[in-house]
């Protein structure tokens, strides 16, 4: 009886140190509190400061934006940065084999971008997460399958699978989301397993068994919020993954597909024009560029911020 | 030893079926590929006789066990459109995409390790800000992207270097130089930090202490145990290294195994898509394994399992 | 330190490896033309497979009886030295005295007859041509003469037979090694030996010493793919090719300003058209879309489609196209090109407010026609696709169509639209302008899956002209077959695709044919 309870007043204090770090700098409102730890690290606030910027782009993309993304003009095809067309209009990062405006086009191409980064990392995120879970609590028989199920889907470079599964089922945006999110939790199981079975022997998770708590309840109460951390730095790793993927894809014509503007699609379509067009290429890679380096960085930051242990695998 | 070999294999057979079942099932989720086949012209009835032909008749499970049987004998069935079997075409590639990988992997290991070595022995200085930054922007950068920016600079603009094929040597640089970008930015970060945890380490401490020479030091003592984590990472490496030379390839027009692979899905050859699958899985468990066996001779204190 | 032995062991290979694989570069004598193709080339066997651009290439390798000649009029002479109508359904061919194979099997009457039998009756995968089916038999008269028989007269028997599948292989030794094998190592009949081969990638042909009609002028001949235009431009400024087709719009210019590189223009032979569904029972379509009526089965509805297009424009979007109204290229030995590929003609027949009349014929109110399903893929046979049907969109909707536009990629648009008879509205269709063949698709007993027409007056004049052989008694009947076709407005055309061809005249000298084939027999090396 005596052991019991000091084991529960040792989970209790170790789980109490848990709720301290997490809660750096003073007591102040939680925006005020994410800026003022953002403020501390630069690559962090850099990080924040370009995903910010894009997410906002993609919202709000069709106020600013100098022109009209479907708006053509064969006419002024392939101008290049800088051209002045006959109304005055200025089209500063120059027009494509339609006349559509570049930079205009980016400004609609951040919407994809966002949305297929956003949303396949939510769906492989939460699949991943209840596989790794399942696989490192339950254990045994079940986790040896799991795990070798993770083994061979991990042998297939995810490009490649990707590819041939888009290939296979044809793609469009909503398709092309479904496969890379029923595609990425591979790398999400693995690592929540080896976390779970780290917390699994915690003394508090020993204590709560003690306690009389049922499995279910160890489970979705004291395993899974101690590996979320672990998720989320995955989760920005991820998201800079997918959408280099998504490009990819719309680059080699096997993803999302006009009319819908994406950066790889403007990529896919400058391509056929380098010799002449650069900046029908140039500009939309260093849109993806600028994007996904703010996803890493933010990503490098949640890592040393949450959950030094964790080393990104993508 | 001997117990390690077996345990391998055993694993190696366990995920090449799992593999196997995965790749098949992917491959026919949108029935058959007898519609990109036929002409146009064809008329229902001769478009069934070929799916006969094929064999896409019979049910899926009787499919996937022939499949099986003929691949263990080393058929992986004949290409639809080449006709000629599959794995006749993946061998007749194969040397180049080995080349593409050696002469990447080459860029990629003599850029990073130094860079991340100097970027772990200057720990927070201005060069280690510029080699981390440098190695972010890489790993940020698509490699297809930056591919085609070095064929605007260095074919269309410079002409110095062919922005095609693999018809003279050095047309090996450009698609080399992409592909070792970005396994360099992915190693050198991993170095970086594999050297700073060994750094810390005591015995380095102590080697310093006695006042072994800077370099012997790190060559000797930190970098060999350094090593491990930093071959993991080029194990994995490898594994992005064959992916992205599917995209690469194709942009170079690089005529190896990813660019076959692109061409076969864009027509649907699922003979030549599944058994290229299939290669891919099979080397990146081997390249694997040979990692393990690399860290046994680096690090005599790691035992088989 | 080993580290650093291991990064040298592993650029040694590279090195040593990237001297191995590449191809000794030609340090000989030998003149060499290198052509870039866009890819995919298919296999060897020339009866086993339709891809006219594989074709292409087979064209050097094998000889046909007759072929069709370069400037589009007539034919000329390959394995046969001469043939003639005997009577309306016998056409002999007299065959050359010790021609041979590549492999020195003699290439006599009963080869040509297994070859052509083989066509006809093909087994395995090999898809039945509908093209041969005006043969009845092919008579061996003597080792050097065959007789073509057909039931009855044919119009174009020297089309026919000069068209794909009629490439001739050694029966002997295809029998022996199988399609397999002959796909690894084919033997050839044509002025050029395969010397290289590396499926759909490199294809490296030598001259034949010992061919009929003599050795050809240039010594190599080599199909580099290259899928990309924009590498195949590259590789031009650098000297790696010597020609390539489809120059993107704004590399003409600078093409055209480099030395010893010159720009020519010539028809593809191939068009774009939007096919217009006409029925509901056809292909895949009852069961994909069990409830839906197309707007197009309207015929009012389809005049207005046709009304709504304006073809110079688009055909300015493709760019490098010349307008039309019907499947009749620019070069048409049949007759009617003055009439359906006049630009002033194809300009007034934009006429929006014609178009809107039409849709108010059909019974909808101004402004709110109906809705149209557009399917497309991205790259169509003949270039960029993606581009034309976004602006056509455009054009629809100015008329009062609501227009839903899907892009997809080429195997995806054959397998989920095109081939399964999945197209709802309307659908894009890259066709070359065969005369021989035209007819054909717009007969009762046609067996698309895409749709299915049938008129039986229309189908009658079909029938007329396939056995006509009297040149302006066809023509006659012909007036009345494209009035039904443009009537019909089933098929609507759009552009015929030219094709832009940059050329290294410093060291070649070539005349592009009239039919759009990129075949090398004739290519000539430039005076010096």
């Amino acid at each position: 009886m005596e052991s019991q309870s000091n084991q529960l007043s040792q989970a209790a204090t170790i789980a109490e140190r848990r709720a301290e770090t997490a809660v750096l700098p003073a007591r102040r409102s939680a925006p005020l509190r994410i800026l003022a730890i953002l403020a501390q690290s630069p690559v962090g606030f850099a990080g924040s400061l370009i995903v910010t910027a894009v997410v906002v782009l993609a919202f709000i993309g069709p106020v600013i934006s100098p022109h009209d993304p479907l708006n053509r003009n064969i006419r002024a095809r392939f101008k290049p940065p800088g051209f002045v067309d006959e109304s005055g209009a200025l089209y500063s990062l120059g027009n494509d084999q339609l006349g559509r405006d570049i930079l205009s086009r980016i400004i609609a191409g951040s919407r994809v971008s966002v949305l297929v980064g956003v949303v396949s990392v939510l769906i492989s995120g939460t699949i991943g997460v209840i596989y790794g879970l399942i696989s490192g609590f339950v254990g045994g028989i079940v986790d040896t399958v799991l795990m070798r199920i993770v083994d061979g889907l991990l042998a297939i470079p995810f490009i490649i699978l990707v590819i041939a599964i888009s290939g296979v089922v044809g793609a469009g945006l909503s398709t092309l989301i479904l496969i890379l999110g029923f595609t990425g939790w591979i790398t999400y199981a693995r690592v929540i397993r080896g976390e779970v079975l780290k917390v699994r022997e915690m003394e508090y998770v020993i204590a709560a068994y003690a306690l009389g708590q049922s499995r279910r309840k160890v489970m979705l109460i004291h395993i899974l919020p101690n590996v979320v951390s672990s998720a989320i730095v995955l989760a920005a790793v991820q998201v800079g993954v997918t959408i280099l993927a998504e490009s990819s894809l719309s680059f080699l014509g096997l993803g999302v597909k006009p009319p819908t503007v994406t950066w790889g699609l403007m990529l896919s379509d400058g391509r056929q024009y380098i010799n002449s067009a650069w900046w029908m290429t140039a500009f939309p890679g260093i849109a993806i560029t600028i994007t996904v380096l703010g996803v890493v960085f933010l990503g490098d930051w949640l890592r040393d911020f949450l959950d030094p242990n964790v080393r990104g695998r993508a | 030893m001997r117990g390690f070999i077996i345990s391998r294999m055993v694993q190696l057979v366990v995920t090449m079926f799992i593999v196997s079942v995965v790749v098949f099932f992917i491959l026919r989720l949108s029935g058959d590929p007898i519609l990109v086949l036929a002409p146009d012209f064809f008329s229902e009835e001769q478009i069934e006789q070929m799916r006969k032909f094929w064999g896409f008749d019979r049910p899926l499970g009787e499919q996937y066990i022939t499949f099986v049987r003929k691949a263990i004998t080393g058929d992986f069935g004949k290409s639809y459109l080449a006709k000629r079997p599959a794995m006749e075409l993946i061998i007749e590639r194969l040397g180049y995409s080995w080349l593409l990988a050696a002469a990447s992997a080459a860029i990629g290991l003599t850029v990073a390790i130094p860079l991340g070595i100097l970027s772990a022995l200057k720990r927070n200085s201005l060069l280690d800000l510029i080699i981390t930054a440098m190695s972010s922007l890489g790993t940020a950068m698509p490699n297809f992207w930056l591919g085609l920016m070095l064929i605007i600079i260095f074919s269309v603009h410079l002409r110095l270097l062919p922005a095609f094929g693999a018809l003279e040597p050095k047309a090996i640089i450009l698609p080399s130089v992409t592909l070792g970008v970005g396994m360099a930015a992915r190693l050198s970060r991993m170095t970086r930090s594999a050297m700073l945890e060994v750094l810390n380490q005591d015995y380095v401490r102590t080697a310093r202490s006695k006042g072994l020479m800077q370099k012997t030091v790190i060559m000797r003592h930190a970098l060999r145990n350094a090593l491990i984590p930093i071959i993991t990472v080029f194990g994995l490496q490898l594994g992005w290294l064959l992916g992205g030379s599917v995209v690469v390839e194709s942009v170079f027009s690089w005529p190896g195994l990813g660019r076959l692979m692109i061409d076969s899905i864009s027509v649907r050859d699922n003979t030549v898509v599944q058994a290229g699958l299939l290669f891919y899985a099979l080397s990146f468990i081997l390249i694997n394994y040979a990692i393990d066996v690399i860290y046994i001779i680096l690090d005599p204190r790691i035992k088989f399992q | 330190m080993k580290t650093v032995r291991l990064l040298i062991l592993l650029s040694l290979i590279a090195v040593i490896g990237a001297l191995a694989i590449a191809p000794a570069a030609a340090q000989d004598d030998m003149s060499e033309f290198v052509f870039a193709h866009s890819g995919p080339i298919r296999p060897m066997d020339p009866h086993s497979h339709w891809y006219g651009s594989t074709h292409w290439m087979l064209n050097l390798y094998y000889d046909c009886l007759i072929w069709r000649a370069a400037d589009g009029n007539g034919y000329v002479p390959q394995a046969a030295q001469s043939w003639e109508a005997i009577d309306d359904t016998t056409w002999r061919f007299h065959l050359r005295e010790g021609a041979t194979f590549h492999n020195g099997e003699p290439l006599d009457a009963a080869a040509v007859k297994w070859n052509i039998d083989r066509v006809r009756h093909p087994v395995g995968d090999i898809p039945l041509y509908q093209q041969w089916d005006f043969v009845q038999e092919v008579v061996v008269v003597d080792e050097l003469t065959v007789d073509i028989l057909t039931p009855q007269p044919h119009a174009f028997v020297e089309w026919d037979v000069s068209y794909n599948g009629c490439e001739l292989i050694p029966p002997a030794y295809f029998e022996e090694v199988g399609q397999e094998e002959f796909n690894r190592n084919p033997v050839g009949s044509g002025p050029y030996k395969l010397v290289e081969l590396s499926e759909n990638d490199r294809y490296v042909f030598e001259a034949w010493d010992d061919y009929h009609s003599g050795r050809p002028e240039v010594d190599r001949v080599v199909y580099q793919v290259i899928p990309e235009p924009s590498a195949q431009v590259a590789a031009l400024l650098a000297g790696q090719i010597d020609m390539m087709i489809g120059v993107p719009v704004p590399d003409r210019e600078r093409l055209e300003a480099t030395d010893g590189i010159s720009l020519v223009n010539e028809s593809s032979n191939i068009m774009h058209h939007y096919y217009a569904r006409v029925d509901t029972d056809s292909g895949a379509f009852p069961e994909t879309f069990p409830e839906y009526e197309p707007a197009t089965l309207d015929i009012n509805v389809r005049k207005a489609i046709t009304h709504a297009f304006d073809r110079h424009l688009l055909a300015e979007v493709h760019g490098a196209a010349e307008p039309r109204l019907a499947r009749v290229c620019a070069h048409y030995p049949e007759g009617y090109a003055d009439k359906y590929a006049d630009p002033d003609i194809i300009a007034d027949w934009y006429n929006p407010e014609l178009a809107k009349e039409y849709l108010a014929a059909a019974g909808y109110a101004e402004g709110e026609g109906p809705t149209l399903y557009l399917d497309t893929p991205v790259v169509g046979r003949g270039g960029g696709a993606k581009e034309v049907a976004e602006v056509a969109a455009a054009m629809l909707e100015d008329v009062g169509f609501t227009v839903d536009l899907t892009v997809r990629d080429a195997s995806a648009f054959a397998v989920e639209v095109q081939r399964s008879g999945n197209n709802r509205d309307l659908m894009l269709a890259t066709l070359g302008c065969s005369y021989a063949g035209v007819t054909r698709y717009y007969q009762c007993d046609w067996s698309a899956v895409a749709y299915n027409i049938c008129n039986e007056e229309w189908d009658a004049v079909a029938d007329a002209i396939q056995v006509t052989i009297d040149t302006d008694e066809r023509l006659a009947l012909w007036e009345q077959w494209w009035e039904f076709y443009i009537d019909y407005s089933q098929t609507i055309t759009l552009f015929e695709v030219t094709n832009v061809m940059a050329l290294n005249t410093a060291d070649f000298a070539y005349a592009p044919r009239k039919d759009g084939w990129m075949t090398f027999r004739d290519v000539q090396v430039a005076d010096m």
